[in-house]
């Protein structure tokens, strides 16, 4: 063992080998694994850890990072990880094989390990994966359900896995994928990839001036990375800021592309309604680069992140600071969705309003 | 009351039971090869059966001595859960033998009867028998006739002579009696062993240890605390070649009545006197009497039975119980049933007791849980509950039993999640008997089998013990007949049963995945 205490290397042990998939005879193996596991890693003492059943789809492709959010989630939140790849045509309709990824404690002092079992699906066999993560799930633990994939929210196969699923994490990458259906109570992380705009603007609005500002805007402007469509992350900062201050109807819209109305329902106030704006960022890095909101005054809030997101540059009525955030990366993000018991109620009213803009945005 | 050597009371370490021929009838038969014969293995490879026993075959195929111990060799290596080697199976096999014969004919017991003295000669036996019913119930009652015509109920010279009755024993309260009747004719009560293999578990025999040997969790253990207990049975196999037997049982004989029931006296039973036969049974049988079981309108919604229908198991297709080989295409019978109960006494009036047990589920599992109440308030919350305050928005804590597999306990409790907020998660508390022994506990069947051979029946059932839960299970399929009572429903196999079993549980509760 040449492991650095505390450090990213992984040590893995084989439990079964690739085959047709057999529950009981998985279970068995595994079982032995761990009697032996300590003997496997030269004396090392192995601990299992464990506090959930997480399945992860993996379409074809899966989308990038899909591999490294896997391997920090085992790391740092221990779960039975329920790898759910497709396979080719001509073999078994699932196939699997099952073993344990181990770190270093951080202290140095043995092994954390967890479970990890690949199951490989043959296309046309898709009906099959809810019944064999059903019955893979480990007792009396949440089950997680991690579809990273918008791709994957359409298929048959989710909509069984999640009905079973505790929480269910999911990732909308554009508005399309906003209006799809999804689990009641599912978790975006679209949603958490604002996370640090929504603290900054919340901090803004401590100043009672910004946060007139912020309820009287008539023009939302988010920056976004890259040169495309707005991210569903995007829409939903807009959706959020329009549904905090009251607006979630959408009016048409004659203006440019990139941008929709939104309207205080039974208002027709002179700021009753606020524009919607999205502006590429090409070029720099990809995600929410920031957020700002007008009044008619023409009085501004301000919050954009740095490249490397470590902090938030904050301007507004009352002057400009800067707020340094703490590294999150999406493997956090995860995490915390986890562990958050339900969805904030903010979320459903910002979605809402999200969808709303995806559509103007899109028709 | 049964008599121990008082000598024996008391030995340092385990010490070998008396030597002892064991009669096997129903030799041939899968019981036989897949439990007993392996457990007798290792009960001797522990030294816990004494070299000098004997072991006497007892069916109606004709077979060699040599080919008998051929064919037992051949499962114990299948089914031991150790190593068949060469040497310590020739010194096992050396008493083996068999005996060929017809149940109903007399002749066959005399021959056995003659047998068993010649091995008490040759072996320096003292007449010890125990006699293992490993046949179907059908033929019991023949064996207990032939047994008592050879005079072999009543073994002299000092020995004991004992009976090991399988499950199921009878299908209903009247067959029961019978039985009982039967075997009270030939046998008396202390001599009777009716066998549920759910008690030889190291686990189930755990509950006792864990509540009455442990000052924390005794006092938890009541209606003042504990919000309801659930109880599930999970298998994932179907009939799997028993649909002859298991058509005619359902889930309500073959479980309810007999695993269920056992399970649910262990968790609800006062502390006995003393930790002996009579003293633990007259506990279990106090609860059996406080049981109530849905009845009447009620058990329209407090009974979900169920059959299950195609489906897929574990990622493969199964077929649906009426398509299984065997099974009549219109068969009535459930494979699944979700009931509540209450134990009406002192200390878990108001608690309701769900139990659930059913064939092709997920996963193979059983689990004792008890669920404790919530706190009055919430305190420890961000606010992104619509619960608010009221305690409903966490996870009550959960005293996990777990009979099989994973055999343990875990406790689940709130933790704070570390950092700076004050977010409650929950997290668990695991004993594994397999890490923390480091051996893999002997199986139910040696338990029980070492237990007889001593003559302990703690864990045996008593004939009122039977006779009541089958009253129980009687009353409760006395329903299935009325237009009021509950209907048959149909689950996929794979799935956890039909909706209306995982709603029974009630707002606020939910079954635990297991």
């Amino acid at each position: 063992m040449s492991l650095a205490a505390g450090g990213t290397e992984r040590v893995t042990l084989a439990g079964s080998a690739g085959g047709p998939l057999d529950v009981e005879r998985l279970e068995r193996d595994l079982a032995s694994m761990w009697k032996a596991a300590s003997d496997r890693t030269g004396g090392t003492a192995v601990s299992r850890a464990c506090s959930s059943t997480l399945i992860a789809l993996f379409p074809p492709p899966a989308p990038p990072g899909t591999e490294e959010i896997v391997a920090a989630l085992s790391r740092r939140h221990p779960c039975r990880v329920l790898r759910v790849e497709r396979g080719d045509a001509g073999g078994p309709p699932l196939t699997a094989s099952a073993g344990a990824v181990c770190h270093l404690r951080g202290d140095g002092q043995g092994l954390i390990c967890t479970e990890e079992i690949r199951i490989v699906v043959a296309p046309g066999a898709e009906e099959r994966i809810p019944s064999a993560v059903r019955s893979l799930s480990l007792g009396g633990l949440p089950v997680v359900l991690l579809a990273l994939d918008p791709a994957a929210l359409a298929t048959r196969e989710f909509a069984a896995t999640a009905a079973d699923a505790h929480c269910v994490v999911v990732e909308s990458a554009s508005a399309r994928d906003l209006v799809a259906e999804r689990p009641a109570g599912a978790r975006d992380l679209a949603w958490s990839h604002g996370a640090a705009l929504r603290r900054a603007l919340a901090v803004a609005a401590d100043d009672r001036t910004a946060a007139q500002v912020l309820e009287q805007s008539v023009r939302i402007e988010v920056q976004y990375g890259g040169d495309g469509a707005p991210p569903a992350a995007a829409l939903l900062l807009a959706g959020w800021v329009a549904a905090v201050s009251g607006r979630t109807a959408i009016g048409r819209d004659e203006a440019p592309p990139r941008a929709a109305t939104v309207r205080r329902p039974a208002s027709t106030g002179s700021a009753s309604a606020a524009r919607c704006e999205f502006h590429p960022r090409p070029g720099g890095p990809s995600g929410l680069r920031g957020i700002a909101a007008f009044d008619e005054g023409g009085r501004r809030v301000q919050a954009t992140l740095d490249a490397g997101a470590h902090a938030a540059a904050i301007e507004g009525p009352a002057g400009t600071w800067r707020m340094t955030l703490r590294p999150r990366d999406r493997a956090d993000e995860v995490i915390e969705e986890i562990h958050r018991h339900l969805p904030p109620p903010a979320f459903a009213a910002a979605l809402a309003c999200a969808r709303a803009l995806g559509r103007s945005l899109e028709a | 009351m049964t008599q121990r050597n008082p000598f024996t009371d008391r030995l340092d370490g385990d010490a070998a039971a008396a030597p002892c021929t064991v009669v096997i009838f129903g030799a041939s038969g899968d019981l036989t090869s897949r439990k007993l014969v392996p457990a007798l293995f290792n009960l001797h490879l522990d030294g816990l059966l004494d070299p000098a026993s004997a072991i006497v075959g007892f069916a109606r195929r004709e077979m060699s001595n040599d080919a008998f111990r051929g064919q037992l060799r051949e499962v114990a290596a299948k089914h031991s859960r150790r190593p068949v080697e060469s040497d310590t199976w020739d010194r096992f096999a050396s008493g083996i033998e068999y005996e060929v014969g017809d149940f109903a004919d007399a002749a066959a017991y005399r021959r056995l009867a003659e047998r068993l003295e010649r091995i008490d000669r040759e072996r320096g036996l003292r007449g010890h028998r125990l006699f293992y019913l490993a046949t179907p119930p059908s033929s019991y009652v023949p064996i207990l006739a032939g047994l008592g015509g050879a005079g072999l109920s009543h073994a002299g010279g000092g020995g004991f002579a004992r009976i090991v009755i399988e499950k199921p024993y009878g299908r209903d309260l009247d067959s029961a009696r019978t039985l009982n009747r039967a075997v009270g004719t030939v046998f008396e009560e202390s001599q009777v062993y009716r066998i549920d293999h759910y008690l030889g578990k190291e686990t189930v025999q755990n509950i006792l240890v864990f509540r009455l040997g442990n000052g924390i969790f005794e006092p938890l253990w009541n209606r003042r605390y504990v919000d309801h207990v659930q109880i599930t049975v999970a298998e994932s196999i179907g009939v799997e070649g028993r649909a002859g037997y298991y058509d005619q049982a359902g889930v309500l004989r073959d479980m309810l009545q007999n695993h269920l029931l056992q399970l649910l006296c262990l968790v609800a039973m006062e502390p006995p006197v003393r930790f002996e036969a009579d003293a633990v049974r007259d506990e279990k049988v106090k609860v059996l009497r406080a049981l109530r079981m849905p009845a009447g309108a009620a058990a329209a919604h407090e009974v979900v039975r169920a059959q299950y229908a195609a489906g897929l198991v574990g990622g493969a297709p199964v077929p649906g119980y009426r398509e299984e080989p065997g099974v009549a295409g219109d068969s009535g019978t459930e494979t699944f049933l979700a009931i509540r109960a209450e134990v009406e006494n002192w200390r878990w009036a108001g608690v309701p007791f769900f139990l659930r047990s059913g064939k092709r589920l997920p996963r193979r599992a059983t689990e004792i849980a008890l669920v404790y109440r919530r706190p009055p308030l919430l305190f420890f919350r961000d606010g992104d509950t619509p619960a608010g305050r009221r305690g409903e928005g966490i996870e009550p804590n959960v005293l996990a039993l777990r009979i099989q597999p994973d055999e343990g306990i875990s406790l689940s409790f709130g933790s704070k999640l570390p950092g700076q907020k004050m977010q409650v998660e929950d997290v668990r508390m695991d004993f594994l008997y397999a890490t923390s022994f480091g051996s893999d506990p002997p199986e139910a069947y040696e338990h029980l089998l070492l237990d007889a051979l001593e003559g302990d029946s703690t864990l045996f059932a008593r004939r009122d013990e039977v006779e009541i839960a089958w009253g129980l299970a009687d009353g409760l399929r006395a329903t299935w007949g009325d237009d009021s009572g509950p209907p048959l429903l149909s689950y996929p196999a794979g799935s956890w049963g039909p909706a209306e079993g995982t709603a029974l549980i009630g707002p606020g509760r939910r079954w635990r995945r297991v």
